[in-house]
């Protein structure tokens, strides 16, 4: 039960760890306080309870795919704030911006929600059984404290840069992180059946399978499945050429007025 | 004449035949096993798969070879849909209780 509870956070964790440090280094990087993140993974955590709280009504909206709609709309909403903080910065809005906080704040708040909402619901489970609850504890702490972890080194990683190539790896990253929430959007839709469900356009689970230590990191980065549909790559690089676009146009508008 | 109609009664029944409602299977998570833990699924349709959570902790079905996840409170059901897909073995998982809560999905073609 241990290993399960270690595994089963650590994933959880992993993606919103990403995008909170990506977050942490951008406000280290502009010299900024950060108070505004911490609070923002405090509302993340309350909004996650309440998610778990109201799950099993949830899953019974939309005759019984609500589930999937709100987490559709979850992963939409994060690619919509990390699109909007690429595009304040890419115009040289930059912080103490109250915007860019708050796309920054929102994402954050999405991520953390979901992913926490899960991680509850799990430790809820093992409520009466005192027993199984204290290695479930125990295993969560210690994969809460892996995937914290990889953020710090993340974090870390970044920093260490100079910071306008920092800025340049962030806005790289938030790219491919936010445009795996559109790939992952997709897959629940599927799985709604409010888009249809195609067949996998390859299988690549012998090169790397989602059940190995690689698959998993791929997939908390850009969302990684070994059996993709085409809805899911469409979507996928539509998001990605999208944000890339938001940039581009960000910093030629700036380049205009600069003039 | 009745050859015209009979034509037109098919054509008309052609819409009803492709939208009709996918079939349904069943399955139960007792004691944090599924039952049944093989479910045979005819190959190239869409199945709604009816998941009962007996139990009164929460379970997430998981499946990475059928990219599907959905956590499923305590004593609620679920439905997922599954398919179109091709024969073979899909094996899917609880991830809350993996170590028990095993099963697949086996996906034959109609009449074999």
């Amino acid at each position: 039960m241990l290993l399960n509870s270690v595994i089963l956070v650590l994933r959880e964790v992993l993606e919103a760890a990403m995008v909170v440090s990506l977050f942490m280094a951008f406000t280290t990087v502009s010299q900024q306080a950060r108070s505004f993140l911490l609070k923002a993974i405090l509302l993340g955590l309350i909004a996650g309870g309440a998610y778990a709280y109201f799950l099993p009504e949830i899953s019974n909206w939309l005759e019984g795919v609500g589930q999937e709609i709100t987490n559709t709309i979850i992963h939409i909403g994060i690619y919509v704030f990390l699109m909007g903080f690429l595009w304040l910065i890419s115009r040289d809005i930059v912080l103490p911006n109250r915007l860019v906080k708050g796309m920054m704040m929102a994402a954050i708040i999405l991520a953390i929600s979901r992913e926490s909402a899960e991680i509850m619901l799990y430790i809820s489970g093992f409520r009466s059984d005192h027993f199984l609850l204290q290695s479930v504890v125990s295993g969560s702490l210690i994969g809460l404290s892996i995937g914290v972890s990889c953020g710090i080194f993340l974090y870390h990683l970044m920093i260490a840069l100079k910071p306008a190539a920092a800025a340049k790896f962030i806005c790289v990253l938030v790219v491919i992180v936010g445009s795996s929430m559109m790939s992952q959007a997709t897959q629940f839709l599927i799985q709604a059946d409010w888009l249809a469900s195609t067949e996998p356009v390859w299988d690549s689970s012998h090169i790397i399978s989602e059940h190995s230590l690689p698959g998993q990191l791929l997939y908390a980065l850009m969302a990684y499945e070994a059996t993709p549909t085409w809805s899911q790559i469409i979507i996928y690089l539509t998001s990605l050429l999208l944000m890339l676009i938001v940039i581009l146009s960000g910093r030629f508008s700036r380049a205009i007025s600069h003039v | 004449m009745m050859k015209y109609f009979f034509i037109c009664m098919a054509i008309l029944l052609i819409p009803i035949k492709s939208y009709a409602a996918p079939p349904v299977f069943e399955i139960l998570i007792k004691d944090h096993l599924f039952y049944p833990d093989e479910l045979v699924i005819p190959a190239d349709t869409k199945v709604k798969l009816l998941v009962k959570n007996q139990d009164a902790t929460p379970e997430e079905f998981e499946s990475y070879e059928l990219n599907r996840e959905k956590v499923i409170p305590g004593n609620t059901q679920a439905i997922i849909f599954v398919g179109p897909l091709k024969p073979g073995t899909y094996p899917f998982f609880g991830e809350f209780f993996p170590k028990t809560a095993q099963g697949r999905i086996i996906v034959k073609e109609s009449g074999k």
